[in-house]
This record gives structure tokens, sequence and C-alpha cells, in this order.
């Protein structure tokens, strides 16, 4: 039995190392999407995350029901405490959706175009275009050509966050159906595949981590207000880490000068002063610390 | 909470194996080859070993808080025949263990070039 103690022994060590690894959760890029957690992910150290590909299929992204067989991907490029940042690498079409649409007698073209986009990001796109009955080929060369023509326009006179827009809402695919049609009646354009393969300049809009991350702490205390009025311990703890991230640090701690350090009190002796002075004991700790301060 | 986990499967004609990850696919969570359920030889690669597998893996994965899974099957590529023997009863007896599958997805290596397979034209004849 000596193979079952080392099979137990390995487990044994395998759930050790299970126990230590943490959660992280997965954001997408923030232009278009502000960062929104689309997944998680666990590791025993966070240098580890850098490089991984994240999958998710668009209609999990943005609720189109029309794209279940579009899979996005992203990589993770940064790591900010919880959160793995992650860029757009591309999106794919599922094997079994195209390969459905390809039958005989649809003439197909199939083409790889690598474009560079305005703002300096190379990127491959992968047309697949199958028209209504057979073509020949001299057709099917003028109909490649005018796709890689709409293609290479399209990439040089957009960004690349643009370029994913309209190819992820089937406008690009729809310019290039109706030139297309010129020549031959075509059944469907669909760009199959895209991949970035060098990254370009990404501009900054769009509001920052530590904004979206107060947001969503605001939203979640909100709830939390509805749902129990009585600040457990648990919760006193939760609130000032919020306020260790960001601009309220800012606007509290020049008025900490010459008022009592509200900062240093919890949620529920503030509540009380509060209350004796008759004001609404809601919001978060800084809330309530700006409310003292009126 | 409980969590998600991407279940590969590969299916060959000799074994069964599986391998839990998480969503990345980089991180392993567990894993149950066709050979840890049965007796070995050529029971490993028979759909019961398949069923069982995916049993003790379903069992595994609620061990440590996973109820949804993304099943990712495949099997042997190349120019052989890419039948998956396995895949099928797997799924099912993961279901019946009470993971939900969000997604089953087909992830076969197949080459769009390559040799040609055995046999020329007409097949074996026999």
């Amino acid at each position: 039995m000596a193979k079952g103690a080392k099979a137990r022994a390995a487990a044994r060590r395998q759930r050790d190392k299970w126990k230590s690894k943490r959660w992280y959760s997965i954001r997408a890029p923030r232009n278009p999407w502000s960062f929104r957690v689309i997944g998680e992910t666990l590791a025993e150290e966070p240098d580890m995350l850098v490089g991984r590909n994240y999958e998710i299929m668009q209609n999990e992204l943005d609720g189109d029901f029309s794209k279940m067989h579009v899979k996005i991907r992203f990589r993770v490029i940064e790591v900010l405490g919880n959160d793995a940042i992650t860029e757009f690498i591309g999106h794919q079409m599922m094997q079994d959706h195209v390969r459905r649409q390809v039958r005989r007698d649809r003439g197909k073209i199939d083409d790889t175009i690598d474009v560079v986009t305005e703002d300096g990001f190379y990127v491959r796109f992968k047309p697949l275009i199958l028209t209504a009955g057979r073509v020949k080929s001299s057709q099917k060369n003028q109909i490649r050509t005018i796709a890689r023509d709409s293609i290479l326009k399209a990439g040089a006179s957009s960004t690349w966050v643009a370029m994913q827009k309209s190819v992820m809402d089937g406008e690009l695919e729809a310019k290039i159906k109706e030139e297309a049609s010129q020549i031959s009646p075509i059944r469907m354009v669909m760009i199959r595949r895209t991949q970035l393969i060098q990254s370009g300049v990404t501009i900054n809009d769009g509001p920052t981590l530590e904004q979206i991350k107060s947001e969503e702490e605001a939203q979640k205390a909100a709830n939390h207000e509805e749902v129990e009025d009585v600040t457990s311990v648990e919760d006193v703890v939760a609130e000032d880490e919020v306020n260790l991230g960001g601009e309220d640090i800012v606007e509290t701690s020049d008025d900490a000068v010459e008022t009592p350090d509200y900062e240093g009190m919890t949620v529920p002796e503030l509540k009380a002063i509060l209350k004796e002075s008759g004001k609404p004991v809601s919001g978060r700790k800084a809330d309530l610390i700006s409310r003292i301060l009126e | 909470m409980p969590h998600k986990a991407i279940l590969h499967i590969f299916t060959t004609h000799n074994n069964v194996l599986m391998t839990a990850t998480d969503l990345t696919g980089s991180e392993t969570i567990c894993k149950v080859s066709g050979g840890m359920v049965t007796k070995g030889g050529s029971e490993k690669s028979s759909s019961f070993a398949s069923m069982r597998a995916a049993e003790r893996m379903a069992e595994m994965l609620v061990e440590k808080d996973f109820n949804q899974v993304i099943v990712k099957y495949r099997g042997a590529g190349g120019n052989k025949s890419h039948s998956a023997p396995g895949a099928t009863s797997a799924i099912r007896a993961l279901t019946r263990a009470g993971m939900q599958i969000t997604r089953i997805e087909d992830v076969t290596p197949i080459p769009t070039d390559g040799t040609k397979s055995k046999g020329g034209r007409r097949g074996r004849r026999v």
C-alpha cells in the first residue's frame, strides 16, 4: 500500500498549497468597460497573475444574446491589490458556429489582414465571407480585395477601441457586406477572429479605478444601510478600510486639525453624536463626519 | 460564495484525463484520470471510467466550493478520428452530481493543413 500512502501525502501537500492561494477579481479595461469586474482567478502570488488570459462570452459581457457565439479575450497586464487589470487582446467566434455556416454550394472567402490602427496598435483581422451561391474564383478574388481594402481603411482611420466596437457591434461586417454585394449576393460576413499582436498608445479617459471602487463601495454601503440599521463591529472595520483609499482623506484631514479626532472614532460613536444633534445617521463614515462638521 | 471552474476533459482511446482549473486556465484546482477510478488496463478508457471520474471530480469541486463549470472537452487531434467516447457520459454524470454546466465547448485541435490520413482514398478495406 505504499502507493496509497504516497498519494495521500501528495494530497496533503496539495491541500496546503490550495490554502495559501487567494482570490483576485479580474477587471475589464478602463476604456470602454470602466474596470467592470468580469471574473475571478486565484494565485499564491500577485505576480503570477500577469500574462494570464481570460475568456468571456460576449453575451455575458454586455447581455446581447445574439452574440452567444463570440468569445472575447483579455490578458492581465497589472495587479493592483485584489484587482487584476486586463487589456483586450481580441475576439474569436466559436468554431462550431463557423462550421455550421460553411456548406456545399456556398462560396467561402477567407483572409488574414494585418492592420496598424491610428493609435499604433498592430492587430490581425480574420474575416470570413460566405456567398449565397457558387461563385467563380475571380469573383472571390474581387470580394477578398474589397474586404481587405475596407478593413485597412477602417483601421487606418480609427483607434483600436473604436475598431473593437465596430467589430463587436457588427458595423464593420455590415459595411463589407454592402460593398461586396455589388460583385455577388453575400450570405454573411463575419470577422471570425481578431488578435492583438502589439499594443500601441493607450488613452486614459473615463473614471479611474479609485473612483470606480469608491462608487462600488458606496453602493454596497447603501445596500447595507437598507438591510440593517445596527452596524456591527465587522462593518466598522470594513468602512475604516474604505476610507483609506481616496479623496475622502484629503477633505477630512483639514478639518481634523481644529476638531476632535472623528477619523479615529468608530461609526457607532459617530452615529451617537449625530443622533444627539438630531441629524440623519445614514451613509458612510466620511459622510457621517462631514455631516457632523456642518 | 461558490466559484466557477473550467473542466478540461481529454478523452483518448486509452484513457480519460480530467483537470479542473480556474477561469484563466492557469491554476489547477484538481485532477482525476481514468486510471484512478478503475483497475487499470483497458477499463481506463471506458465510458464507465469517465462517469466515475466525473463523479469524483464533482465531489472534489464541491469540497473546494465550486458549483459551476465550463466544460471543454477534446479528443485526440491530428489526422486520426477525433471521436471522444468518454465526454458525453462524463458530462451526464456531472449534471447528475449537481454541478451546473454553463457552457460546453469542443476544443479538439483540428489541423487545417497537415498530412493525409492513413487508409487511402477508399478507406480501409476488410
